[in-house]
């Protein structure tokens, strides 16, 4: 997989990131926060990368420099080969790169489903006749379609968040990042969610890059990305860094059939390395 | 259920007013109301009574559910009265000991109880068929000349269109901190004023740390989704008027006329 990405071009380009706030202290005065040091990052078109770590690891300001909410302190961010400073530009940057926020409440301006997917639409002023076309597909193609005269507020947590990312979707992204979109759904939405996301990626080419803190979510990804107060501790495939002991010491679980597969060589067991998935598990049980 | 709570008083029937272009009913209120200002005589309160009960007719809305929004206006309704009948000067009809009441005080009395009723039930019948969203979106369409003057209609119409939104999840929101406050013994049926008014206080705090937090995050979110300004924006349900618009502006210019020429007489 890795090879026949790399025939590709670079969509994002990340090149000695630094970004950092001033904040007061408890005693009034300006301390300078470093959020994110030295990051160098490239990711490729149809690349479906995840982004790991904990709280406070930097990992949603990484997600808000890439379409230029946060503007980077040092370093450049390119996203298709613009520049997240150039203020001109950074309308085509956000078109083109979508992002799903944690909480589905928080991100839904509209009081009706379908008003809420031509939000974006409407913003980057795509005629009537077109919108019409492009929302009525998004919500099938998302299975919202019986909901789209609805309030959002009558919809289930996973439906809400299904909605966020139908509307980014619309715009016809290249990118779509999704910070923590699952962090508020319960298991069943969470996995039919995840699903969609593949599905994007694989069916439209749609680059994915998943912050997340289910480690199941991220045996999905072609790569993954372990970040730690502010740096990255290292980029490798998912196989690779659940084969690697670094995950446990920046506060990782592993996910469950790893778990087993690890618990079982300790007593003497000799399962195979390969093991990711609950599915390999059993086959090489 | 809270969050079923509907905002405003739609009232969800189908019927030919509430299927008419909210941009139509917002201007036929405002012609209406003024032309109600101009009725000097009973005729013409008479005509406006008629059209109104035509329109009530129309919306589909049972009468009853439209009076009892009259309610809460009593208490002006019988101050307006007693001012105006035993404060205007003219001929005596009827008086014991300090009370007079005159014929014009009677007139005037009764004429303003006519046009304040009329007034309320007109309007009332706007909000009672027309959704919210589509009244933020009316008043967006019909104050757009504003924009001369450089107020951001628009964002304002937006603004409402937002609060409506986040109406029912503040509500659900202070229903989940007073269910938390009460579980650390906050009181909220005390019998005292003052201690009622206090344990309100552990609600507001964090609703509005709340409400400013969401309010962050929905900006970031809008402007992730390219918003700049709500100017140049295209919409998805554009506002067109229809045929029915049309018939509804034109019956709406007989009454003017018809106010009109029993005014002159």
């Amino acid at each position: 997989m890795d090879n026949s990405l790399n025939s590709q071009e670079n969509i994002i380009e990340i090149n000695n990131l630094n970004f950092s706030i001033n904040i007061f202290d408890d005693d009034e005065n300006i301390k300078n926060e470093i959020i994110l040091k030295d990051i160098n990052l490239s990711v490729k078109k149809g690349e479906f990368l995840c982004l790991i770590g904990r709280n406070g690891s930097g990992k949603s300001t990484l997600a808000k420099i890439l379409n230029g909410i946060n503007l980077p302190t040092s370093g450049t961010v390119k996203v298709m080969s613009i520049s997240t400073t150039d203020e001109k530009k950074i309308i085509d940057i956000r078109k083109n790169l979508g992002i799903v926020f944690q909480n589905p409440d928080n991100q839904i301006v509209s009081s009706i489903v379908e008003e809420e997917i031509a939000f974006g639409l409407e913003n980057i002023q795509v005629e009537t006749s077109e919108m019409r076309k492009r929302v009525d597909y998004v919500l099938k193609y998302m299975g919202l379609y019986k909901y789209k005269k609805q309030s959002p507020n009558k919809l289930s947590g996973g439906q809400k968040q299904k909605l966020a990312l139908a509307s980014v979707v619309a715009m016809l992204p290249q990118i779509i990042v999704l910070d923590e979109p699952t962090a508020m759904l319960d298991p069943k939405a969470r996995k039919e969610f995840i699903d969609l996301i593949i599905k994007l990626n694989r069916e439209k080419n749609i680059t994915i890059i998943l912050i997340t803190h289910f480690m199941e979510e991220v045996i999905f990804a072609d790569r993954v990305v372990l970040l730690d107060k502010g740096e990255i501790k290292k980029i490798a495939t998912p196989k690779e860094i659940f084969t690697d002991s670094i995950l446990e010491k920046y506060g990782m679980t592993f996910p469950f059939p790893i778990r087993v597969k690890n618990k079982l060589n300790q007593f003497g067991y000799n399962i195979n390395n390969n093991v990711i998935t609950t599915d390999d598990l059993i086959y090489a049980l | 259920m809270i969050r079923d709570i509907t905002i405003g008083q739609y009232y969800n029937v189908e019927s030919k007013l509430h299927s008419l272009d909210p941009r139509m009913k917002l201007n036929a209120v405002l012609v209406f109301i003024i032309s109600v200002f101009f009725i000097k005589s009973y005729v013409g309160y008479f005509i406006a009574s008629l059209f109104l009960l035509f329109c009530i007719k129309l919306s589909n809305v049972p009468i009853r559910y439209i009076v009892r929004g009259l309610k809460s206006i009593v208490f002006l309704l019988f101050l307006s009265v007693f001012l105006n009948l035993f404060f205007t000067e003219g001929r005596v009809l009827f008086s014991y000991s300090f009370f007079v009441i005159t014929y014009e005080g009677l007139d005037v009395a009764v004429k303003m109880m006519l046009r304040l009723i009329i007034l309320i039930l007109f309007s009332s019948l706007l909000t009672l068929t027309t959704t919210p969203m589509e009244l933020t979106d009316g008043i967006d369409y019909n104050l757009s000349f504003f924009k001369i003057f450089k107020i951001p209609v628009s964002d304002i119409a937006l603004m409402m269109s937002i609060a409506l939104r986040f109406i029912p999840i503040l509500i659900e929101e202070v229903d989940k901190i007073m269910k938390a406050q009460i579980s650390r013994g906050v009181r909220f049926d005390d019998k005292n004023l003052i201690k009622k008014v206090k344990a309100y206080i552990p609600i507001l705090v964090p609703i509005f740390v709340s409400a400013f937090r969401r309010s962050n995050d929905l900006a970031i979110a809008m402007e992730s989704r390219c918003y700049i300004d709500s100017d140049n924006r295209t919409k998805l349900n554009p506002l067109a008027y229809k045929k029915s618009d049309y018939l509804a502006y034109s019956f709406l210019f007989v009454y003017l006329i018809t106010i009109i020429l029993v005014c002159r007489l």
